[in-house]
């Protein structure tokens, strides 16, 4: 009878740092085949740690037992780089499934040397080496590799599947007609469509737009719509409003601006086949339910089911966008509206200005009905997108007497940007009456217009007697414009009643240049309101100056709560003679503020910072040898290895891991053996930074 | 704000599993990263790591693991949520528990209880059974780590989505509209559970041993690493009596997790007994 397995405990606790243990490889060994996942963890851990790549490789070819070829297989991703070469050569392996696996884990840990072993593997029998092979290629976007995958296409399904999506992570326009071949009668038509997303070549948009009209196509629309939306440039549009949105954002964005600029196609006469029917299943009524118009009240999209892409629109996503592209390029005006209603709100305008930029001549052409449409959303959404210069003085005024405060809001933006003093007046009525935006809105505004008309309409609303709510919105206003004409009134309000408007006031007054606001920065330091004391430090730091250095160095002997942000900023401000009183200052400090210190050193940097902080690894308290580290880290050069190497042997992994994020900086060659080490960490957050670092080079 | 590095997330995420016994991996780090932007922008702070800093060692600390309290935890809850497992104590643990309730209340706890949806809906089904008519006691009590959903749950005023799942009908006889569109739930259903603040995750969170019949805990061990997941449950085993029910969410389960509950099965859902002689 075999003996029961001892408990879950004493198997964990005999994994515990077996560096030591004389039968080490065994416990790793049988521990990688555990019941227990939290016992089968640890020993991966360890088994990337000390077990070799040759150890563990042919454990992977054990068809016997599951648990042990998979663990063995997490051990090799763990160990990365270090056990590439080992695995690189398991794929040429006479074992099917070894190879197989060999080249799923050459997927997530490959480098450049993996890709001509994955392409070799290509040419093999086995269909699962071939798709394992093809899935790793376009893993590592290996683009040599695009011919030989094209001539996948034409093989078994599963080869197709994993071709096309190699060829979309790679993004080779190359692949493009090929991949339209299997368009739209073949099982593998859609993952195709989404390859060609990521491809967003514009040669093939006008085979795009003939299948995307084709009734026939219903079922690929969305893919389709997509696809001919990257062709036309949609990325670039979302690159500029959420950058790093994609798989591979600047190839994409290269490739849209290459659709932009140079697609001669027709579009508008695509745009009229669309408008030529409105029908139930046409695909105007298709892009207008992308859009997010037909039966739901507008504004409404994000109420849709989660599987529906609508429900994703507010953020922005694909199919909308790609929606939105297509109608502004194929001017399909009936749909204008529901394109630009997304700009009413800010993240809609991030997507649709970029857009309606590009195809202005489209939207200004029926900017009046746009203006004068019964849904507010429309009339605030072009008022946001189009030039203000277009809409006009006279529109942009009327629109000032909106029913609906979001236009007049968007109109008080269009009235800034020309600059119109006719409509100060009417601004100056916003500003006392109208709804917070509106507040708002209208005192930035009336910042932007000239000289006379700010003295006329904001000058008197900055008496210490003017309502708080517009006392406030013009400060605020301020504080991001400043006007030289009102620069005294604002500095005489530093002094203010309430605790708001002198926050709201030191930040205009931050905006000024000059001593006496300086001064008046300075005096904020001692406000009885905390909060303000700190946020005066913020704004000294950020605007420097000759006095601020000398005021923190003095303040530093002040024991209150203040001196943790002193210290704080004196390591932002960058003055180096802030070293010696903060090295001083350490001994007696609170663990608290000796951590800022030893940060702010870091930001000053410097031979004796250095020094101190290269001290502080010898004390006893952890978190100050982390912070410490974390200093000399940053502060490294490349002479600094053997010190990053003295890291990187730390027992705290903090250490180790802070030498890692070095070695990634400094990228000498002589630091690799070190990181080949570090990859292999027991603690997974240093192994991954080691790797990251090591894929860096 | 400095871009965080794994070790700067490994230290923050670390110390709130310790502290919360809540994990936070891939997308739920990044709506905490979301959730605490605008936290240390207000603390003055440049990332992560400084807020780590912060903390942990900065006088203010504990101030701070409050505030923090309030952002991480979700609080995403409604009337009537999976209705099944109330109906499955109306219908199944009330009449096997009767004998019981006659001599003494029957305890039941609503843990993680949020803004109080979970034991109100358990209140208005426990008074509609009619069983105090019958001479049946019975208790709730429902605990929660937020002291704002707390107070939120003491007021007993809902809107708008926390009556997603409530039919009108009941929503008229139970709450009473105390401005347009907000409804004050109605004296005789919110006497009848007691809020207090715990943090289940501490090593102790102030509630006694063997005190409870009943355990609802539902969709909170999701968020749970495993380690804190296997200290809760062992927390419930402790207050649960021998025979007494555990609720969990229909995503959570106990397969595989230790000797201490056995599957039951009700004819829409399922809970967990605790085993060990009758009380």
């Amino acid at each position: 009878m075999t003996p029961p397995p001892p408990p879950l405990a004493s198997r964990l606790a005999a994994l515990d740092r077996p560096e030591d243990h004389p039968e080490r490889e065994r416990l790793i060994l049988e521990s990688l085949s555990d019941h227990s996942p939290q016992v089968r963890e640890v020993a991966i851990a360890w088994a990337a740690r000390v077990l070799e790549p040759a150890v563990l490789i042919p454990l992977v070819a054990d068809a016997g037992d599951a648990l042990l070829r998979n663990a063995a297989l997490a051990a090799l991703e763990r160990q990365g780089p270090y056990a590439m070469e080992a695995v690189e050569r398991a794929v040429s392996a006479p074992d099917p499934d070894l190879a197989m696996f060999a080249c799923q884990v050459l997927g997530s840990i490959g480098g450049s040397s993996s890709g001509a072993p994955l392409l070799s593997a290509l040419g093999r029998s086995e269909v699962n080496v071939i798709q394992a092979a093809a899935e790793a290629l376009g893993r590592l976007r290996w683009r040599q590799a695009v011919p030989t995958l094209v001539g996948l296409l034409e093989k078994e399904p599963w080869l197709q599947l994993a071709a096309a999506d190699a060829l979309g992570a790679i993004g080779d326009p190359q692949a493009a007609e090929p991949l339209l071949t299997l368009v739209p009668d073949t099982l593998v038509a859609e993952p195709a469509l989404e390859a060609l997303v990521w491809i967003a070549s514009p040669e093939v948009l006008p085979q795009l737009l003939t299948l995307l009209t084709d009734p026939g196509n219903a079922r690929l629309r969305g893919p389709l719509l997509r696809a001919a939306g990257a062709s036309l440039g949609a990325e670039a549009a979302t690159a500029a409003g959420e950058a790093g949105n994609t798989r591979h954002a600047s190839a994409q964005s290269a490739s849209s601006a290459r659709s932009a600029t140079h697609s001669t196609y027709d579009l508008t006469a695509f745009g009229r086949v669309i408008e030529a029917d409105h029908g139930e299943t046409s695909l105007w009524q298709f892009l207008t339910e992308r859009l997010g118009g037909g039966v739901e009240p507008p504004g409404l999209p994000s109420t849709h089911e989660s599987g529906d892409d609508r429900s994703q629109s507010r953020s922005g996503s694909a199919t909308l966008q790609a929606a939105a592209v297509l109608v502004l390029a194929g001017g399909i005006s009936s749909l204008l509206p529901l394109v630009v209603r997304w700009a009413e709100e800010r993240n809609g305008r991030a997507w649709v200005e970029p857009l309606v930029r590009r195809y202005a001549d489209r939207v200004v052409s029926v900017a009046g009905s746009l203006l004068a449409h019964p849904d507010p959303a429309v009339r605030a959404g072009a008022l946001w997108t189009l030039p203000p210069a277009a809409v006009g003085a006279g529109q942009l005024r009327a629109a000032l007497e909106d029913s609906d405060p979001a236009v007049r809001v968007a109109a008080c933006r269009g009235i800034g940007v020309i600059g119109d003093s006719v409509a100060a007046k009417r601004l100056a009525a916003l500003l006392d009456r109208g709804s917070p935006p509106e507040r708002a809105a209208a005192a930035e505004a009336l910042t932007r217009l000239p000289q006379e008309a700010q003295l006329a309409f904001l000058a008197p609303r900055l008496e210490p007697s003017t309502d708080e709510a517009v006392l406030l919105a013009v400060l605020a206003a301020l504080a991001v414009s400043s006007c030289p004409a009102l620069d005294e009134r604002v500095l005489h309000l530093a002094g203010g009643v309430t605790g708001q408007v002198r926050r709201s006031a030191i930040r205009a007054v931050a905006t000024i240049s000059g001593p006496r606001a300086e001064v008046l920065l300075l005096r904020a330091l001692a406000d009885r309101d905390p909060g303000l004391q700190v946020e005066a430090l913020d704004l000294l730091v950020g605007r420097g100056g000759d006095r601020v250095g000398t005021t923190l160095l003095a303040m530093l002997g002040i024991g209150d709560s203040l001196r943790y942000h002193v210290i704080r900023a004196l390591g932002r401000l960058g003055r180096a003679e802030a070293v010696a009183p903060l090295e001083t200052l350490f001994t007696s400090a609170p663990l608290h503020e000796r951590i800022e210190i030893l940060t702010a050193l870091a930001r000053l940097g410097g031979p004796a910072a250095r020094e101190f902080l290269r001290q502080c690894l010898d004390q006893t308290q952890p978190e100050i040898r982390r912070v410490a580290a974390q200093g000399l880290a940053a502060l490294a050069e490349p002479e600094d290895l053997d010190l990053l190497a003295r890291l990187a042997r730390d027992r705290d992994w903090v250490l180790r891991s802070e030498a890692a994020q070095a070695l990634g900086r400094l990228g000498p060659g002589r630091a690799r053996p070190v990181l080949l080490d570090l990859v292999r960490d027991i603690e997974p957050a240093v192994a991954r930074t080691a790797r990251a670092a090591l894929a860096e080079r | 704000m400095k871009e965080a590095t794994e070790a700067d997330w490994k230290l923050l995420t670390d110390l709130l599993a310790e502290r919360f016994g809540l994990t936070f991996s891939g997308a739920r780090q990044e709506i905490l990263g979301g959730r605490l932007r605008p936290r240390l922008e207000a603390l003055h702070l440049d990332g992560l790591r400084e807020y780590y800093h912060y903390l942990c060692f900065h006088p203010g600390r504990e101030e701070e693991f409050a505030e923090l309290t309030r952002r991480i935890t979700n609080n995403e809850t409604y009337f009537f949520r999976e209705v099944a497992q109330l109906d499955a104590i109306v219908q199944h643990v009330l009449p096997e528990n009767a004998q019981i309730m006659r001599e003494r209340p029957l305890r039941m706890l609503s843990a993680a209880c949020s803004s109080g949806e979970e034991p109100y809906s358990l209140s208005i089904r426990l008074v509609d059974s009619g069983s105090e008519l019958m001479g049946g006691k019975w208790e709730i009590d429902a605990c929660d780590l937020n002291p704002a959903r707390l107070d939120a749950a003491r007021l007993g005023v809902y809107e708008g989505f926390a009556f997603r799942n409530c039919d009108e009908e009941t929503r008229r006889r139970c709450f009473q509209e105390v401005e347009p569109g907000r409804f004050l739930l109605r004296e005789r259903y919110r006497r009848a559970v007691r809020f207090f603040h715990a943090n289940l995750a501490a090593p102790f969170a102030g509630i006694g041993w063997g005190s409870y019949d009943v355990i609802l805990c539902r969709n909170l061990l999701i968020y749970f690493a495993p380690e804190g997941f296997d200290r809760l449950i062992s927390r419930f085993a402790q207050l649960l009596r021998p025979g007494g029910h555990l609720f969990l969410g229909h995503s959570e389960s106990l397969f595989d997790r230790g000797p201490d509950f056995e599957p039951m099965y009700f004819s829409d859902c399922m809970a967990y007994r605790r085993i060990g002689p009758p009380a």
